[in-house]
């Protein structure tokens, strides 16, 4: 009897183990279970953006809605909705934030498979992927719903960010129409940029850099003065991008670029032979280091440079700004030179990205789509979107006496913790920007002449084409594996070619490339998006002059 | 007919009687199966047209793809640098790292004074607990070409005239990966043949010491075939996990961490294939036919060297 007892008590052990062990395995994560505000109530708790703009009551801390928000960015800088600018936006949408970023680059595939993808997303990796009416809901269609319109936006970003099924499910930031680049003048495009060591060029003389060959004369300098000190580094994002402005090649890693009115895989832009045929001399000649080209992380030329162990570094255009703040904490003896206005007669910024760069999605496994949407609608407003970028108008920042750009109240360290971080608005981490908006506040700031100095003269000498970036592989498609190849293939025989002992090894390494390229589906992919380019563009020109 | 019966009755009988034990058997079964097994069914995407996008139930309802995903891999341009890698990479590992614990092992047994013994032990395991990414910046640091511990002190000597670009040079990455495995995993693994030393007789030793035999000699004639078993139960369980680094492991950690654009000729390997170009643009199913036939060769593997092992020593672990 004793024994039986025993055996039972063992066996419902066992069971609950077991039954705790099933559960553990097949908990998918209910789409509903973190949301505090069930999707049934949504319709009656979340607030109307529109009203909350208008200035109705704001929301009372149980009305506010939290919704699940994915990030794809690794790098995203806000790790929760904090500070008094999120609880603004809060205030104004009813919805808060609860902030996931993603662990790593396969997050948001998983998640996909999963089927839960929370109640909203960011991305600009996953374009096509998510925009599927079997994964997203549209912005029109939303909005039809609880407000009986479309979304609201210029017809050109409207046609820039339609899906292939006609759909609108994201609108990409960095973005503006022709109108509203007119319309602002002050506006200006980031892009690469180009630093040099100021200690290291006065020992030189102070010699002025407008062109290639003034770099040249300096690194070669530098190279037989500081035999320790590498004469140039190219940054792990930001490559060769400068050199490739400078000598007026497209610097694209990945889709199209336009050729003569037609659409060309990004490796087969025949002005990029120059460029390479440039950096295997300067490798030969040691003013590139094999480390270098095999750096991993984007910090690495920074550390370098706080080392000492560079002069030129090839990155981006508010670097000088940036990195000077830190070399003063630091107690560097020298500072660095943003160097632009450069005098090359072939110098062109082929904008290849000129369809934005991220996205908002809202997934169908959204507990409170109208919340969603209703925060998106407030982000796109220009109030939400002056709200999210620079703070409260009249507080954070007033207009100009013409109107033309901001003027913060801020500390020069804007991005630090008497700037920006202390209210939570975060550098990169803005929602929604436009093309011409993500540097105004920079405009006429003492700290900031460089980098405006830098961005006004890509501004300058920009082609932006948005149609090539309009061209968008579908997932799983064998256009979209051949171009995976081909990036693949760009990835590892662009450093063979800048490595290579000789110049016409360069060549020969140049040639395999395009040739391996066409092998790979290069060729049918230029057939297969000629037509749609072809439609897209004449659409585009007909309609990037409109007004709304 | 009746034997059979016989004895499959002696068997239930035996598992009745051991039935408050055996039901926790059968708890670890279970989780075996809904752990191990039931994912096992995800394999059949590596046949199929799978997308993401169709969530678990596409798993099933995915239609079959002729065998696609194989042949795009198998004619994959870079089909033999990958096949090429991954196997030199693997058997350089297993060939510095089987016999360095074994080594150390008896070096270990061999120290008299307790102390410095204790501190050779820990000291040589510690490298274990270091994660991959934390021994990239240690080698970032010691083995940099430009301005790297290593480099400079060499320059420093006179024994080098030029940095060596340990990180970068593709020729290097075979030796420096084993290097690395060898440093991290020696002193763990030493501790399964040190714990196969603890159980050899010490009546042996005397009796031979009697007769008169040296150090070398115990060891050749004691302690190593006292450890003989532990030796081929390791050598089979490195042989099976090979291609993914055997006792060094880490080939995917190793060649993603370490692997860059100037060394990829000799850095990319299967795994990491099938990490860039599979699971990277959300195409599973092409990653799994990948990772499959890596799995086929290792079962393969695995297989001819416990028959090989059984051939040789008579001992095998199945």
């Amino acid at each position: 009897m004793k024994h039986a007892h025993r055996f039972r008590i063992i066996a419902f052990l066992v069971c609950i183990a077991v039954i705790g062990g099933v559960f553990a395995a097949c908990t998918s994560g209910d789409p509903n279970a973190t949301s505090t505000t069930p999707s049934t109530a949504a319709a009656t708790d979340s607030t109307d953006a529109a009203s909350s703009a208008a200035g109705s009551q704001p929301p009372t801390n149980q009305d506010v809605v939290k919704l699940r928000f994915f990030q794809e960015e690794i790098w995203w800088p806000y790790t929760t909705w904090e500070g008094r600018i999120p609880e603004k936006i809060t205030e104004k949408t009813g919805v808060a934030l609860e902030v996931t970023i993603a662990a790593d680059m396969n997050a948001l595939n998983l998640m996909i498979a999963s089927g839960d993808m929370g109640d909203l997303i960011s991305s600009g990796q996953l374009f096509t992927r998510l925009s599927d009416s079997n994964l997203c809901y549209n912005w029109d269609e939303l909005n039809q719903e609880y407000y009986g319109r479309d979304f609201e936006i210029h017809s050109a970003t409207r046609f820039v960010n339609t899906a292939p099924d006609g759909n609108l499910y994201t609108v990409f930031v960095g973005f503006s129409p022709d109108c509203e680049w007119e319309a602002n003048p002050k506006g200006v495009l980031e892009g690469a940029g180009l630093v040099v060591r100021e200690d290291l060029l006065e020992e030189f003389g102070n010699p002025e850099v407008k062109t290639i060959a003034d770099i040249e004369n300096l690194m070669a300098q530098c190279k037989a003065a500081h035999p320790d000190i590498v004469p140039i580094t190219f940054n792990i994002i930001y490559d060769a991008q400068i050199l490739k402005i400078l000598m007026g090649s497209s610097y694209q890693t990945t889709g199209f670029i336009d050729m003569d009115g037609k659409p060309k895989v990004f490796l087969k832009d025949p002005r990029l032979w120059p460029v390479y045929e440039k950096i295997n001399e300067w490798y030969r000649l040691g003013y590139i280091s094999d480390e270098n080209l095999a750096f991993t992380q984007d910090s690495q030329d920074y550390d370098w440079m706080l080392n000492g162990k560079q002069m030129f570094a090839s990155f981006h255009s508010a670097i000088a700004d940036g990195w000077n703040r830190d070399l003063k904490a630091a107690g560097s003896p020298y500072r660095v030179k943003q160097l632009y206005d450069f005098e090359e007669p072939d110098a062109k910024n082929i904008v290849g990205n000129g369809a934005g760069w991220r996205g908002m999605f809202i997934p169908k496994s959204c507990a409170n789509p109208k919340a969603a949407i209703d925060f998106v609608n407030y982000m796109f407003t220009e109030e939400g979107r002056h709200l999210a970028l620079w703070g409260e108008e009249g507080i954070d920042w007033n207009w100009n006496e013409d109107k033309t750009y901001p003027i913060l109240n801020y500390g020069s360290n804007r991005d630090g913790e008497d700037g920006y971080g202390q209210h939570g608005i975060k550098i990169w981490g803005f929602l929604n920007h436009q093309g011409f908006d993500n540097s105004l506040h920079l405009y006429g700031q003492d700290d900031s002449d460089a980098t405006m100095g830098a961005r006004q003269w890509l501004t300058d000498i920009a082609e932006i084409n948005p149609v090539t970036a309009m061209i968008r592989l579908t997932p799983d498609s064998k256009e979209a594996v051949a171009m995976a190849k081909i990036e693949d293939l760009y990835k590892n025989m662009q450093v063979e070619i800048y490595t290579a002992p000789t110049a016409e090894a360069a060549r020969e390494k140049y040639e395999e490339m395009l040739r391996l390229a066409d092998e790979l589906g290069a060729l049918d992919l230029e057939a297969w998006a000629e037509p749609q380019y072809t439609n897209k563009k004449i659409e585009y020109d007909r309609i990037r002059g409109n007004l709304s | 007919m009746s034997t059979e019966l016989h004895k499959s009755g002696n068997l239930l009988r035996r598992l009745l009687r051991q039935k408050e034990i055996q039901i926790f058997v059968l708890l670890g079964v279970v989780f075996l199966l809904i752990f191990n097994y039931m994912p096992l069914m995800g394999v059949v995407i590596a046949f199929k047209d799978y997308s993401i996008t169709s969530g678990i139930p596409g798993i099933f309802k995915a239609p079959f793809n002729n065998f696609a995903h194989f042949k795009e891999f198998f004619s994959d341009r870079r089909f033999m640098d990958l096949l090429r890698n991954t196997v030199c990479l693997s058997v350089l590992k297993l060939i510095c790292t089987f016999p360095a614990p074994i080594i150390l092992a008896i070096l270990i047994n061999e120290v008299r004074n307790k102390a410095f013994k204790r501190i050779v032990q820990t000291v040589s395991y510690l490298p274990n607990f270091i994660s991959w990414v934390l021994v990239l910046n240690l080698a970032t640091f010691f083995f940099s070409e430009n301005k790297g511990v290593f480099n400079e002190i060499f320059m420093g000597l006179g024994l080098l005239k030029q940095p060596v670009n340990w990180l970068t040079s593709p020729g290097a990455f075979y030796g420096f990966s084993s290097a690395l495995a060898v440093w991290k995993t020696m002193g763990w693994w030493a501790i399964i043949y040190l714990a196969s030393i603890t159980s050899i007789d010490p009546a042996l030793y005397e009796a031979a010491g009697i007769d008169g035999a040296g150090r070398i000699q115990k060891i050749l004639h004691i302690t190593f075939p006292g450890i003989k078993g532990a030796i081929i139960t390791v050598l089979i369980l490195s042989i099976g996990g090979l291609l993914g680094g055997g006792m060094g492991g880490a080939n995917f950690e190793q060649s993603y961490l370490f692997g860059n654009v100037m060394n990829n000729s000799t850095s990319e390997i299967i795994q990491t294939h099938a990490f860039k170009l599979g699971l990277a643009e959300g195409r599973f199913a092409y990653a799994t036919a990948v990772d499959l036939c890596q799995s086929c060769i290792s079962i393969l593997l695995i297989l001819v060297s416990n028959k090989a092992a059984k051939m040789i020593s008579g001992d095998g672990i199945f």
